[in-house]
């Protein structure tokens, strides 16, 4: 059997001290310096600390604090008024105790906790961690803002009067009692807004300030990081105690007269446990009983409050107490037993809770307009009738104003317009100036033109005085080419004579032609010349030559028509024709006509002598209207 | 320029804060008060190389910045060593390890001394080098025992019994050699 100190060091040390030493004997038999080493490592673990803790009492310095007064002891731990000597200034200290079910770092974790936690919440409704740590004697401490104020004594000079906990003050009137809650409301959702949840709230957790009177929530972060006593018969309902849960890890942690079902029943906290613990606590104010303690009862253990908060809501606030219906409503919400039916957050029920002080309208009280009216009068006795002829005034003033501003508006767009037509006559104004001057300065080029154009005439008359000499010129040239054309015309008109005459004049003709076609190589000799001679002169000469082909255009049109006229005696003459063609057919047929009748005749007569012949013979002659008829009847 | 005491209690307030963040994955960069000296050395920690790792794992940047502050206190003690001696029968405050290092710097390094020993695993203790480790974060890392066992991965439970066992076991080893 092999030994290890460790192993049985863990199994040792976890015995309680008087039956360690039966466990040493047994399990060390036989090895002496194993029993050694394991007695010195148990004394060692179960060490005290260096400096024994002191009993605590007024006068005694810890730190730098010296103890005054202790404002309350707990299971725990207990509240000291102390003096900081260093700061030099009274502070809560709260020392938790040493001994118990607390210690080392657990201890030291939860103190730091709690500082944490409250530290980092900001209201004027929480009370403040000054410091936190531990003293040389083992106590762990947490140094808190000493809620207490100064009270102008009978002999003028002034006493700091500390504040204590609801549950030990008395409050003036529910008015009193609903504005603490809500302030505490306002402090617990200070602790929200960080992330801290309290867990524990209760009267004992809400201090009032002696002289002005205002809550400030204490004992934050602690309920879940402490380990509170286990509850036995006699623990009151409304002490923090810890019960362990049959589930793994499970505990509740709280205090059982003011925690929701669901904390009863070991569930994770949030934010609405606090929002049901604060509607318990105004409960238990207005009522001056815990929600689930008996009227006139006597206190009911915590178990057995666990046990009720677990099974059945607590008794209606209306039967405990005369309550004022609308804040009965805001409690009930505040503490239902569903989360989801609670104030989503503390600060809802604060507003609530300072609206029914204020006589407005709660959440819970619905779309009341009629309430609200009412509420609204009740708030304002005197106001409600002000308001209401200010209303008429406002109407009134109001319809005044609507109208003004309707001619202001008018006013506004027509002087718009006048601005914007102004402009308009302004660019006007400009483009018209702008114009003028182009004008100008064309005027004056123009004039330039004109002198430029004066001189360049001057220049052009010279020119023109060539000009017409060359005009001349072609004058005399186109005299010319004029003559020779009538010459040639002439000399056509005989040649035409002469051909037309006889062919002993043809000769003639021939020499005239060659005339002719002498003079016209010499007019076209002209006619060039002119053409070389003057530019300008041809436009004369196609003058000229538009008569000429005007004329023989004339000439050529008379043609069409000798021709037209021609071929109209032509048709005629056609016409004629086949009017003697016709004649000749009729003459044609009525010749085939006449032989035809001829022949006719000529086989009748044979026919007559054939019928004569026979008739002689066999019966002499025959009737002649018969044979007539007879003959007839053949020849069709 | 060596630490003051008062710089290494921020140190050490600042490195159970980072190590708390980095525990709970949270973001540590504005946890870090104003201290240059602190800064500068979680700078060194967590803005380069190391801030993946910080991500990835945090357990190993702890293990870091623990041994770093060992290093410190350490320092610290040897540095005012001559001024005092420990005396009479000794608990060990693993909580207060800046004041121990200032106030019993001949203290600090006889711990600093067992925990070398335990880490070799004396005779008749089992896992020495685990019971000594957990014993240093608490100590120099200032780490509760459920951050120990998640730094370490090991129960929180065994945290617990060896953590009481190094302190019982160095209070034993103290007293020995003062007695």
């Amino acid at each position: 059997m092999s030994l290890y100190v460790d192993e049985l060091f863990d199994e040792i040390s976890r015995l309680p001290p008087e039956s360690r030493e039966h466990a040493l004997s047994t399990r060390c038999a036989g090895f002496p310096s194993v029993e050694a080493q394991l007695r010195a490592l148990l004394s060692a673990d179960e060490a005290p600390a260096q400096d024994p803790p002191v009993v605590l009492q007024p006068g005694v310095v810890l730190g730098t604090y010296e103890l005054v007064e202790a404002i309350g002891v707990g299971a725990t731990a207990s509240v000291w008024r102390a003096w900081d000597r260093h700061l030099e200034v009274s502070t809560a200290l709260k020392l938790l105790n040493p001994t118990g079910h607390m210690q080392g770092n657990n201890a030291q974790s939860a103190v730091l906790n709690e500082a944490r936690a409250a530290s980092s919440i900001i209201s004027d409704h929480v009370v403040r961690i000054r410091a936190a740590g531990r003293f040389a004697d083992g106590h762990h401490y947490i140094d808190m803002e000493l809620c207490a104020e100064h009270r102008p004594g009978d002999d003028g000079s002034e006493v700091l009067e500390i504040g204590r906990s609801l549950s030990e003050v008395q409050l003036h009137g529910i008015e009193e009692k609903v504005r603490v809650i809500a302030e505490a409301a306002r402090g617990v959702d200070a602790a929200h807004r960080v992330g801290v949840l309290h867990r524990d709230l209760k009267p004992g957790n809400i201090l009032l300030t002696p002289v002005s009177r205002r809550a400030k929530v204490t004992d934050f972060g602690l309920a879940a990081e402490q380990i509170y006593p286990m509850p036995d018969a006699t623990t009151s309902c409304d002490q923090t105690i810890t019960v362990l849960l049959e589930a793994r890890d499970g505990k509740v942690v709280g205090t059982p007269a003011y925690m929701p079902p669901e904390q009863a029943f070991g569930h994770p906290p949030t934010r609405a446990t606090d929002v049901y613990a604060l509607g318990a606590t105004l409960y238990a104010l207005l009522v001056g009983e815990h929600p689930y303690e008996p009227r006139l009862g006597a206190p009911v253990p915590a178990l057995d409050v666990l046990a009720q908060v677990r099974q059945r809501p607590p008794r209606p606030l209306r039967r405990a107490a005369r309550v004022p219906r609308r804040l009965e409503r805001i409690v009930e919400r505040a503490m239902a037993r569903s989360a989801r039916d609670r104030y989503p957050t503390a600060s809802a029920l604060a507003d609530d809770l300072e609206a029914w002080l204020a006589g407005l309208p709660t959440q819970v009280d619905g779309r009341a307009p009629v309430l609200r009216s009412v509420l609204f009068v009740g708030r304002h006795r005197t106001v409600a009738t002000t308001i209401a002829a200010l209303w008429v005034v406002l109407i009134l003033f109001s319809g005044a104003l609507g109208w003004l501003e309707l001619q202001h508006l008018g006013l506004e767009r027509a002087i718009a317009e006048e601005r914007s037509e102004l402009v308009i006559i302004q660019q006007e104004a400009d483009q018209a100036r702008d114009a003028l001057q182009r004008a100008e300065a064309r005027r004056e080029s123009a004039v330039a033109e004109a002198e430029e154009a004066q001189r360049r005439m001057t220049k052009a008359e010279q020119g023109k005085d060539r000009e017409a000499q060359s005009r001349r010129q072609a004058e005399l040239a186109q005299a010319d080419a004029e003559a020779a054309r009538a010459d040639a015309e002439a000399a056509q008109r005989r040649a035409e004579a002469a051909q037309a005459d006889a062919e002993a004049a043809r000769a003639d003709a021939e020499r005239g032609m060659l005339l002719a076609e002498d003079a016209r190589d010499q007019a076209s000799e002209a006619l060039s010349v002119a053409q070389g001679a003057l530019a300008r002169a041809r436009e004369e000469l196609a003058t000229s030559k538009r008569a000429f082909t005007e004329i023989k255009a004339e000439l050529e049109a008379r043609l069409e028509r000798e021709q037209i006229a021609r071929a109209e005696v032509e048709a005629a003459l056609r016409g004629s024709r086949s009017a003697i063609q016709e004649a000749e057919q009729l003459i044609d047929d009525l010749t085939r006509t006449l032989v035809a009748e001829q022949a006719a005749r000529k086989r009748a007569e044979q026919d007559l002598d054939a019928l004569s012949r026979v008739v002689t013979i066999s019966h002499g002659p025959p009737e002649p209207g018969e044979l007539v008829e007879i003959s007839h009847n053949d020849a069709h | 320029m060596p630490a003051t005491h008062q710089e290494l209690r921020t140190i050490y307030g600042e490195l159970r804060t980072v190590a708390r963040a980095l525990l709970r994955r949270e973001p540590y960069a504005h946890t870090l008060e104003s201290c240059e000296l602190v800064h500068q050395a979680w700078a060194r920690l967590l803005a380069g190389d190391l801030r993946q790792v910080a991500l990835d794992e945090p357990q190993r940047v702890i293990a870091l910045a623990v041994t770093n502050m060992r290093r410190e206190l350490v320092d610290h003690a040897r540095r005012r060593k001559a001024a005092k001696r420990p005396t009479g029968r000794t608990r060990v405050d693993l909580a207060d390890a800046p004041d121990l290092s200032h106030q019993q710097p001949e203290l600090l390094l006889a711990v600093d001394r067992l925990l070398d020993e335990l880490e070799a695993g004396p005779a008749r203790v089992r896992n020495g080098a685990r019971k000594a480790e957990a014993a240093r974060y608490a100590l120099y890392g200032g780490l509760s025992e459920a951050e120990i066992a998640e730094v370490m991965g090991v129960p929180k439970s065994t945290v617990g019994s060896d953590v009481r066992f190094a302190k019982a076991w160095l209070g034993a080893r103290l007293d020995e050699g003062a007695g």
